[in-house]
């Protein structure tokens, strides 16, 4: 019976689900930064972000794929793991000034993370001294092909769902609406 | 007696080779041998160094690895740091502006994986081979905003055995795990990107003070 239970221990030990690890802090992308520094964006504070209301995003419990999960830091959620980014980039470019005028909050619409499939949308909104002068819902997606194998499938799909972060944040950077908002 | 004896070694030879078929047998990682020599003291330092913003990137298949990034990051400061090449090394955007992007991207070799991990395991791990996974490590230096990039580039490689019979290659060196592996290979590209860079006349012009 003991033999039995070893044998099964053993067999089973590498398909085991593992506990819940970090997602990992964002990183900051060149191509983002040289995008900031050839812009007229002025320097921008980070505001609220949240999860918009009726939006299925478990905020709190990070994101799941075959049994494997990975979590914001301690304390912290899927809308504030998305301003942290924001915080990075800005940061890293030379652009981020908690006392200026124009702020930026987030809502999270979409948090999505699929066998082949990733999705984010973030609605945006820039304020100035108070006053809306951006407002848009930015959608970012990612599509490919999962392997059968955990070991290169696992990685490989939180690495997808990760950059959604860094793409969506250089997609507001490029946009010329939220350039002419912030450079008003 | 001896027929419960029988059954638990069928049991235990069965488990090994289910968990061989799953490729998963606490695979041991190796660091190939080729940039071991390669050392801060072949770093041609520079008479006034500038500060520099440092980016750094672990990714694998090209895509950014976020928690294998913050676990070799305090390593790669330490490493750009005593190379002498920059009078500071910081996350934040540096003084004149120059920054110092560096990319590890880890390419494995996992098309082959589950014919290799079944050949192994269906034969009790008698058919041994061992996967090369390549790494290329990037270094961007850019001296300022708007100036052109000047790359170093440095290719290093881990290796991981699969099955009994050793099918390594002579001179790979043993890593404590999987992580271990990459920040050994980590810190060994990028002193040899630097060592690169170090030997260049643009870089010895651009990243000095006048």
């Amino acid at each position: 019976m003991r033999a039995s239970l070893l044998c099964a221990l053993v067999a089973l030990a590498p398909l085991a689900a593992s506990a819940a690890e970090p997602l990992g802090r964002h990183r900051p992308s060149l191509e983002s930064i040289e995008v900031l520094q050839k812009s007229s964006v002025p320097p921008l504070a980070t505001g609220e972000f949240t999860v918009a209301s009726g939006a299925a995003i478990d905020d709190t419990n990070g994101v799941s794929f075959r049994m494997h999960k990975r979590v914001p830091a301690r304390g912290e959620s899927l809308a504030s793991y998305a301003r942290a980014a924001f915080v990075t980039e800005l940061r890293a470019a030379g652009k981020h000034d908690p006392a200026a005028k124009a702020v930026i909050t987030g809502m999270l619409v979409e948090s999505r993370l699929d066998e082949g499939s990733a999705a984010l949308a973030v609605r945006i909104q820039v304020s100035r001294s108070g006053q809306p002068v951006y407002d848009k819902v930015l959608r970012v997606e990612s599509n490919w092909d999962s392997a059968l194998l955990g070991e290169v499938a696992i990685p490989d799909a939180f690495n997808h769902y990760t950059e959604l972060y860094g793409k969506l944040i250089l997609q507001l950077f490029q946009d010329q609406a939220f350039i002419v908002a912030t450079a008003r | 007696m001896a027929g419960a004896h029988n059954k638990s070694i069928a049991n235990v030879t069965a488990a090994i080779v289910i968990s061989l078929l799953t490729g998963c047998a606490s695979p041991r990682y190796f660091v190939d041998g080729g940039l071991k020599d390669v050392d801060v003291s072949q770093i041609e330092r520079l008479e006034r160094p500038r500060p520099v913003q440092l980016l750094f990137a672990f990714k694998i298949r090209g895509l950014v690895d976020t928690r294998t990034s913050e676990a070799l990051e305090a390593e790669v400061a330490r490493v750009v740091t005593t190379s002498g090449l920059f009078a500071a090394v910081d996350e934040a955007p540096a003084a004149g502006g120059a920054i110092l992007n560096v990319s590890v991207d880890f390419l494995p070799d996992t098309g082959s994986e589950v014919s290799r991990g079944v050949a192994a395991g269906l034969t009790l791990g008698l058919v041994g081979s061992t996967r090369k996974d390549p790494i290329l490590c990037t270094l961007d230096y850019i001296a300022a905003p708007a100036q052109d990039k000047l790359t170093a580039t440095a290719e290093h490689a881990i290796y991981v055995p699969l099955g009994i019979i050793d099918a390594r290659p002579k001179g790979i060196i043993l890593a404590k795990s999987r992580v271990d592996a990459w920040r050994i290979a980590t810190g060994q590209s990028i002193t040899a990107g630097l060592r690169d860079l170090s030997h260049s006349p643009a870089f010895r012009q651009q990243a000095q003070t006048p």
